[in-house]
């Protein structure tokens, strides 16, 4: 698992990948965790945050959905989290989270926006969850 | 994931993350405590920081089961963060289904049914 991280005035960086091994997405929530409890964001968020990502991975994963490795990269902005997942072959998002417990419906209450996109570089999806603090580096 | 009898009650400890890799585990609590005999479950999840469909189809698989012999599965937990996740797949609303905040009170809707 590679991570690189570098940080510029109001945005945060975390770079992630993973190979497809569900094994490891506690290390992804573990690095998610810890990036975002240094801000003061709420629990709750965070919490949100990391089961939605969570469930995507676990899902790419036994759908076989993984071209290589899976990339998740993390932005930070004033009042805004922003997970990109990529590495991952095209599908509607509705048939991704296809849990009969934890659907789409029930995974959009959790987050603020969840957006794919395909813009010739691959196949990606988009996390948003904003947060009612504001910080600074 | 531990299996404790208190009062001759069988407790399922859970700690820590259930997600779809540590799932298996649940099942397997859940499965034994039911082949012992027991159609009514206690799963402690008061020191549980994580779950997912993982775990929550583990505990539908498990609530089924329980439906069949007429049973009841009680969960214990006062994280706010599971309780809102059992709420939003609505297992909570399930007849067969009880959360409750403490042993004491798992204790009490055990014996009662």
């Amino acid at each position: 698992m590679a991570v690189l991280k570098k940080s510029q005035s109001n945005k945060a960086v975390i770079k992630l990948k993973i190979p497809a091994d569900k094994s490891l997405i506690s290390l992804v929530r573990l690095v998610i965790s810890a990036q975002l409890r240094e801000k003061p964001i709420e629990d709750e968020i965070i919490d949100d945050i990391k089961l939605v990502v969570s469930e995507l991975l676990a899902k790419a994963i036994e759908k076989s959905l993984v071209t290589g490795f899976l990339s998740l990269e993390l932005f930070l902005n004033v009042k805004q989290v922003e997970i990109t997942i990529s590495g991952l072959k095209e599908i509607k998002l509705d048939n991704l989270f296809d849990s009969p417990y934890l659907n789409i419906s029930a995974i959009e209450t959790l987050v603020d926006s969840l957006n794919s996109t395909n813009n010739g570089l691959g196949f990606s999806i988009i996390i948003t969850k904003k947060f009612g603090e504001q910080y600074g580096d | 994931m531990e299996i404790k009898k208190y009062d001759d009650l069988p407790i399922i400890y859970a700690e820590g993350e259930i997600d779809h890799w540590q799932a298996p585990q649940l099942e397997q609590s859940i499965n034994e405590v039911i082949d012992e005999g027991y159609h009514r479950i206690i799963i402690d999840f008061d020191n549980l920081t994580y779950i997912d469909s993982g775990g929550i189809s583990i505990l539908f698989l498990g609530l089924q089961k329980i439906k069949a012999l007429k049973g009841q599965l009680i969960v214990i937990t006062n994280n706010e963060n599971i309780i809102k996740i059992l709420n939003l797949v609505n297992i909570t609303r399930q007849s067969e289904f009880s959360l409750c905040s403490s042993f004491v009170d798992a204790r009490k809707k055990y014996l009662k049914e």
